[in-house]
Parts: C-alpha cells; sequence; structure tokens
C-alpha cells in the first residue's frame, strides 16, 4: 500500500511508539501481579457464575418445570438468552474478518479482545439450548450419526438443527481465527518470559513459532483465509437463528425480513458490549494510547449505522403489518406496542431507536461517559428486542381461552446472572494471561497516518 | 502542481451507436403506447425502475465513500458521479410513468377497489393523488441530494478546500438514511403494488441489493471503458480489483436477500405469501427464475473468485455485462408475470426498451463525462488511490 496518506488521515496509534515499547506495554499487564481491582472484579463475577451453576443444577435435576414456562409460551427466557449472547458475539467476527477484508486497519487494537469476547459469548449461548433440552446429557443425539435408535435420524428440515451445525461451525472457525492470530504474541511472549513453566507453556502453544518469513508468509495466507471463511459464516448464524422463528406460521415470527435484520441487530448489539468492555478496558490497563478516542468514535458510528438497519426493520415491519390488511398481523403489532407488555416494547424502542440517535453528535461520540452510558442502553435494548419478538408472539394464542402471561422464576433470572458471570470469568482471565491487543498488528499500523 | 488529466472523447461509431438505439427505444415506445399498451406499460415501468436504480446506486456508492472517509475510489469517482446525471431524467420518466397507472395497478381501479376488502383496507396507502406525490418527493429529494454532492465535489476542483469534504460528508449522511427510506417505499409503491394483496417485509432489501449490484456493475463498465480510451494511468489495476471484491460481495448480498425471502415462504407455506411464487415457479416463469439466479449470483461468483480474473478487465466487462442483464430479469420477472401473463414473452417491445434505455444511459453519462475534468484533483484523498508516482504532486493545492 501507498506510503502516502491523505491529509485528513490521523495516526491510529498515538504517542510515539518503538516496536520495543509496544510489546512491553501489551505485555505488562501479563508480566505484573494482578491488582486489587482485578481480584475484586474476578471473585464478583466468579461468584455470580456460582449461583448461575447453582441454578442450572437444580434445573436439571427438577425439570424444566423450574422455569416460567406454560402451554402457550413455550419460549421465553432461555431462548432470548441464546439469543442475546449470539449476537453479542457478532461483532468480534465483524471486527477480526470483516473489517480485515475491507482493509480498515483501525481494527488493529480491538480485534484481538473483541474476538475473545465472540468465544466466550458464543460458550454462553450454547448452554441455553443445552438446558432447554432437559435432558442435556443426551445432548449429542442432535448430531446426525448411525445409531441404534430406530434408526432415529435427526430432521434435516429443522432450523434447531441447522442452528447446532451454524453455531458449532462457527465456533469452531473463530476459536481457530483467534488462535491463528494469536500465535505470533505467544511467541514473543515465550522469548520474554522468564521462569522456566511460563516459557514451556508458550513455546506450547505458540506451536513452534520460528519468526521466519516463510511463517510470516503461511501465517498471512491461513489469516486472509479463515478471514473469508469467517465472514459468509457470521452472517449465516444469525440468520439461522433468525429462522428458528420466521420459518414458523406465528404472526411476529414469521417475516422474510428477519435474517438481514438479526445480522444487523447482532452486529448492533455485539458493537455496543464491545464498547462497554473497551471504554473499561482502555483505562484500567493503560491503553489509551491504542484504543484511541477515534476507535471509540468509529465503532460508535458503526452503533448508529447498524442501529440504523435495526429502526429500519422495525418500521417496514410496523408498515408491513398494517399495509398486509391481516387481523393477525396487525393484532401481533398493535398488542406489542398498547398490550400488557408495552412496557417491554417501549423499553426496546427506547433502547434502540431513540437513544443510539444521540450518537449523530460528534461531541458525544468523543464522550467516554455518555457512551458508555448509550452503550449499556443499548444492551439493555437488545436482550429486550428478542424478549419482545418471543413473548408477545406467543401469550396471544390464536385462541383466546389460551391468552396466558409469562414471568420468568427466580432459577431463570439466576441462569441469566451466571451466564454473565460466565463470560466476565472468561474475559478476566483471558486478560490476565494472553495479550489483550495484537502486538504483531499493532506495530504494523504504527506509521499508519504519517506522511514519512 | 495539479495533474494533467486529458479530456475525454467518445469515438463518433460509439456515438452514432448509442443515440441509435436511444432514438429506437423512444420509437419503440411510442409504437407501442399505441400497438401494445398493455405490454409497453409493464416494459416501461421495467426501464424506468432500472434507470433510477443505475444514478441512485451510484449517487449512494459516492455517500458511501464519504461518510466512511474512504480514499480507494476518488480517482474514479467522476464517473459514479457522472451517473447521478441520470437522475433527473428517470424524473422525467416517472411522469410519464403516471399517463401508465391505470394500465399498470389493479388497486387504481375504482371497481376493482369496492368489490375488495384488502384493497379497500390499504385505500389510504394505495390511491392515485398520495401514490404521485409519493413518487415526486422521493425523486425531488434524490435529485437535489445528488446534485449537492457533486456540485461541491466539483467546486473543489477550483480552490481545494477542506469544508466541501465536511459538507459533503454531512450530506452523504443524510442522503443515504433519506436516500434509502425513499428507496425502499419507491419499491414498495411501484414494483410490489402491482401485485396488491401481497406482501414481503424483505421484498424493499431484494431490489435495493440489486441496485446496488447493478450500479457497480455499471461503473466497472465504465472504468473498463475509461481504460481502453486510454486512461490505465488514472484507472488502476488495483481499483478494479476493489470493484470486483466489491461486485462478488453484493451478489452473494443479492442471493442471500433472495433466499431468504424464497426459502421463507416456501417453509411456512401461507397461501397469502405463495401467491407470489405460484406465478413465478412453473413453466416458462420457472426456467428464467432459475435463471435469474444464475446470471445474478453463480456466474458472478465462480468468475471473480479466482484472484487472476478479479484484475482481468475482459473478465470484469463480461461479468458485469451479466450483471446488468441479470438486473434487468430480476425486475423482469418481478413485473411481467403479473401485468403480461402467464407465460414469458420477449419481442420487440421488451429488446427494444431495454436497448433504448442503456443507450441512453450510457450516452448521457459519457456526454456529461466529455465536459468535466475526469479527476477530482483537489480532493484531500486522492493521494491515497493514485499510483506512487503521482502522489507527491497530489497532495499540493489542498487544504488552503
Amino acid at each position: 500500500m501507498s506510503m502516502h496518506f491523505s491529509v485528513l488521515r490521523k495516526p491510529i496509534i498515538h504517542g510515539e511508539k518503538t516496536l520495543a515499547q509496544v510489546t512491553t506495554d501489551v505485555a505488562r499487564p501479563l508480566e505484573t501481579r494482578p491488582t486489587i481491582l482485578w481480584w475484586v472484579a474476578f471473585l464478583t463475577s466468579f461468584s455470580v457464575l456460582v449461583i448461575g451453576v447453582a441454578a442450572v443444577t437444580y434445573q436439571i435435576m427438577t425439570g424444566i418445570g423450574t422455569w416460567g414456562l406454560n402451554k402457550t409460551v413455550g419460549w421465553a427466557f432461555d431462548i432470548t438468552n441464546f439469543v442475546f449472547w449470539v449476537g453479542i458475539g457478532h461483532a468480534g467476527t465483524l471486527i477480526s474478518a470483516i473489517l480485515f477484508l475491507f482493509r480498515q486497519r483501525w481494527r488493529t487494537s480491538i480485534n484481538r479482545s473483541a474476538e475473545a469476547m465472540t468465544i466466550f459469548a458464543v460458550m454462553c449461548a450454547g448452554i441455553f439450548p443445552l438446558i432447554h433440552l432437559g435432558r442435556p446429557w443426551l445432548f449429542f443425539w442432535i448430531a446426525p450419526y448411525p445409531n441404534m435408535r430406530g434408526p432415529l435420524w435427526v430432521n434435516f428440515r429443522s432450523p434447531l438443527l441447522w442452528d447446532f451445525f451454524a453455531i458449532s461451525t462457527y465456533f469452531t472457525i473463530s476459536l481457530v481465527f483467534w488462535y491463528i492470530g494469536l500465535m505470533p504474541d505467544m511467541a514473543t511472549l515465550r522469548d520474554r518470559a522468564k521462569s522456566k513453566i511460563k516459557k514451556a507453556v508458550y513455546a506450547f502453544m505458540s506451536f513452534g513459532w520460528d519468526g521466519s518469513t516463510r511463517t510470516w508468509q503461511r501465517y498471512e495466507t491461513v489469516y486472509l483465509l479463515l478471514a473469508a471463511l469467517a465472514t459468509p459464516l457470521v452472517l449465516s448464524v444469525h440468520s439461522i437463528v433468525s429462522m428458528d422463528f420466521a420459518t414458523s406460521v406465528i404472526p411476529g415470527w414469521h417475516s422474510t425480513i428477519f435474517p438481514p435484520y438479526f445480522v444487523a441487530g447482532a452486529v448492533f448489539s455485539g458493537f455496543a458490549m464491545v464498547l462497554t468492555l473497551m471504554i473499561i478496558a482502555r483505562k484500567v490497563l493503560n491503553y489509551e494510547e491504542y484504543i484511541t478516542i477515534d476507535h471509540i468514535e468509529k465503532m460508535c458510528k458503526i452503533v448508529l449505522v447498524t442501529g440504523g438497519i435495526v429502526a429500519l426493520s422495525y418500521l417496514i415491519e410496523i408498515f408491513m403489518a398494517w399495509y398486509s390488511v391481516n387481523e393477525y398481523e396487525r393484532f401481533v403489532f398493535l398488542n406489542r406496542a398498547l398490550g400488557p407488555y408495552a412496557w417491554a416494547f417501549w423499553t426496546m424502542i427506547t433502547c434502540n431507536v431513540l437513544i443510539p440517535q444521540l450518537l449523530w453528535f460528534k461531541k458525544i461520540r468523543r464522550s467516554l461517559v455518555i457512551v458508555f452510558i448509550i452503550s449499556i442502553f443499548v444492551n439493555i435494548g437488545m436482550w429486550f428486542e428478542r424478549f419482545v419478538i418471543i413473548v408477545t408472539s406467543l401469550h396471544r394464542d390464536f385462541l383466546p381461552s389460551s391468552w396466558v402471561m409469562y414471568k420468568p422464576t427466580i432459577i431463570e433470572i439466576a441462569t441469566l446472572a451466571g451466564s454473565f458471570g460466565l463470560f466476565f470469568t472468561c474475559f478476566l482471565l483471558f486478560v490476565r494471561f494472553i495479550p489483550f491487543i495484537a502486538i504483531g498488528e499493532v506495530k504494523g499500523v504504527l506509521n499508519y497516518g504519517k506522511n514519512k | 502542481m495539479k495533474i494533467e488529466t486529458p479530456k475525454l472523447v467518445i469515438p463518433g461509431p460509439a456515438k452514432t451507436i448509442m443515440l441509435a438505439f436511444a432514438f429506437l427505444g423512444v420509437v419503440v415506445f411510442i409504437a407501442g403506447l399505441f400497438l401494445a399498451p398493455e405490454r409497453i406499460w409493464p416494459n416501461f415501468l421495467i426501464n424506468e425502475f432500472y434507470l433510477l436504480n443505475l444514478g441512485l446506486g451510484a449517487a449512494l456508492f459516492i455517500a458511501t465513500l464519504y461518510v466512511s472517509n474512504a480514499g480507494w475510489a476518488t480517482a474514479f469517482r467522476r464517473l459514479p458521479e457522472a451517473m447521478t446525471v441520470v437522475l433527473p431524467f428517470a424524473g422525467i420518466g416517472v411522469v410519464i410513468l403516471i399517463f401508465g397507472i391505470h394500465t399498470l395497478y389493479e388497486w387504481s381501479h375504482e371497481a376493482a377497489l369496492l368489490q375488495d376488502k384488502i384493497l379497500l383496507g390499504k385505500r389510504a396507502w394505495l390511491n392515485e393523488p398520495f401514490f404521485i406525490g409519493r413518487l415526486v418527493f422521493y425523486f425531488l429529494l434524490w435529485i437535489v441530494l445528488s446534485r449537492l454532492l457533486v456540485k461541491y465535489s466539483l467546486k473543489q476542483d477550483e480552490d481545494g478546500r477542506l469544508e466541501y469534504t465536511f459538507k459533503n460528508v454531512k450530506y452523504s449522511a443524510i442522503f443515504l438514511i433519506t436516500g434509502v427510506l425513499m428507496f425502499v417505499f419507491a419499491s414498495i409503491d411501484l414494483i410490489m403494488s402491482l401485485q396488491p394483496h401481497w406482501y414481503s417485509t424483505i421484498f424493499a432489501l431484494i431490489t435495493l441489493s440489486g441496485m446496488i449490484t447493478s450500479s457497480l456493475a455499471a461503473i466497472t463498465i465504465l472504468m473498463v471503458v475509461m481504460r481502453r480510451l486510454g486512461f490505465k494511468e488514472l484507472i488502476t489495476k488495483d481499483h478494479l480489483r476493489d470493484m470486483s471484491s466489491l461486485l462478488l460481495t453484493f451478489s452473494v448480498f443479492w442471493v442471500y436477500m433472495w433466499v431468504s425471502q424464497h426459502m421463507l415462504i416456501w417453509y411456512s407455506n401461507i397461501p397469502e405469501e405463495t401467491t407470489y411464487y405460484i406465478f413465478r415457479h412453473f413453466g416458462g416463469w420457472g426456467s428464467l427464475s432459475f435463471l435469474n439466479v444464475v446470471l445474478n449470483w453463480l456466474i458472478p461468483f465462480l468468475a471473480l473468485l479466482p484472484g487472476a480474473s478479479k484484475t482481468s478487465d475482459k473478465v470484469l466487462l463480461q461479468v458485469s455485462v451479466v450483471l446488468l442483464i441479470g438486473h434487468w430479469l430480476d425486475l423482469y420477472i418481478m413485473v411481467m408475470p403479473v401485468t403480461v401473463g402467464a407465460e414469458p414473452v420477449l419481442g420487440v417491445w421488451e429488446v427494444g426498451m431495454f436497448f433504448g434505455m442503456l443507450a441512453l444511459f450510457f450516452w448521457i453519462v459519457l456526454r456529461h463525462l466529455q465536459g468535466i475534468r475526469l479527476v477530482p484533483v483537489n480532493d484531500p484523498y486522492l493521494v491515497e488511490s493514485l499510483p506512487e508516482r503521482f502522489a507527491e504532486s497530489a497532495n499540493q493545492g489542498i487544504g488552503k
């Protein structure tokens, strides 16, 4: 690429860093003792995780009856959490794969941590369909393989099965992609390690990386191929999740716009979560010159764009419900806005459509406190979006005698809390043991935006 | 200090051919009005919508470049800028279309309306005055905003002030929101309401992705033509590679939207929705629907995957032509089954109008390009899209 930059380009990495300084800066949290703050955060997350484990154990021993489901509302909290967490994962792949293909060089400061977030979020997501099975120890029955149960095969026409394929493939590719990107940094840590054990562990994890030109060349080829592979995968995952609903005939679920609308919503919520985490992490880990205010601003713009697509989808859905002159379609949307779950619907509209509009203002995009608050609102709003779609479409059956309300039990709430516990426990361990920023990649953009 | 760019000169025979075909298109249209009005109006709608797609798609492409602070495409941005010049012509077209409303749209007949509960329910939206008012509003908005973008881009050539870039970033953001929103409703109005009982929430996104793909294909054709006319220094292999990646991406994007609608309607099998595909799945229409996916996705996908073809003028030209024809077919399948009939027809009306529209489009665009400076010489991002040896001089004259 050309070494001449437009006068409007700004450097990606602030401060006049040398190559060695980058390594030292990134390796610092891994080579020092954890702070009190880290311990407090870790123990809190871990305790919440333990609560979640207890709730899930109780639920598995007793049965799904511990949830608030009933014969009308057969999907509610659990599936909401599942879709929420899968969505959170999408930002990581967008940053690491799609922005890579678009040659967005600023991604180098955040791709490692966002991808780690993807992996943890998909892990959290995976729990929910698993426990929803009721007999999670028989989960392998989902996999199609020759068996002695009849033989009883899985139903290939079921979107739930496509989910299993999509998510397991997505998780595998994300993990491999993330790990490949990690290898040169593992070698760096190996070379810096003082203790023998540490050296041995990092040497093993770096797969004997030798840093030769040939190694780098192969690394870059594999990286490009995996990026190209991960891109359609990330789109397919949430498209297939949306088909869990859209292939049905339930008004409010069956809508042809669901696949692209879910993908946009996923990226929207994922970026909100990345913002939430990055704003804290850059401060605590002292990475403000790597994850700069410009990075925050760019992510805000992506939140604004994807939020715009989500808002457009809401508008099209509501317009079409009216335009269809179909009484069931019209009722579902009226019921969402004015029925017993109206509070959830208006929470969703406020958090997902109204509040993000503040990001039109440059001043707000560059104000860390306000961006942090907005990102929390988007996280909440996107959780409620799935809740609204799932519960409001179900709780008013075609048969009015079956009309009911759904209320989550304490077990369900504890399970959701536990998934957050798992997510943050994993994330905090990641911060301690794996370089938060891709050292090798950031070194490549040190001179970006500087005309000689 | 300025990069000198030679003017574009269109070879004489090319000019004659384009004008001849454009004239032929007009003749076919006028003859059709008298000889086969029920055939000519659907064809007029297809080509009118197509012309809008080419102009608006190019304008949205420019707007996207501005809001994303992109530098890679600045060297050839004048080509999509020239394409937006067809928008006023599409505006004239939509005024002509008003005379065809009764031939095209079932809901515009009072008698049909009164016997139909569903159509009565949609009357607040689907009625002539509001329909015409909306169309006029959409077109005015697109024309005004795209004019602004081009105006400031040309002004920057003179004094190189950065404010023009900042202004265009703002207008582009406004344009992207309002322009796309209006296009969504224009697609529902012009195309979806041809079958007024039927509805699909993703429909406008299918037409939107078709618009993006076809306008990118037209930009690519213009790039290859310019390279053949001697502008290889300006429009480089790097530009071709990026355009081919975009073509590949958006042809996959189109098929993603297409499959989403098709698969979900097939799977749920709800009678209100399957009516759309019942028209389009049997007999000749079934083969054409299959061909649609082959032209708009399979061929571009397979042709553009190999690295070598990404910078080949020849491959890109061929793929772009396939995409242009494919997009026409896509619109043809959307419009014709409900307006013309049970079996596909291809005659002088279809071919004459389509070639006439394409000739008119290329003639307008190339004629406009003849009269302007082909490079935005003072654009602050130009330096990033020029070969290394021009870069030194490109950053001068900017930012005063």
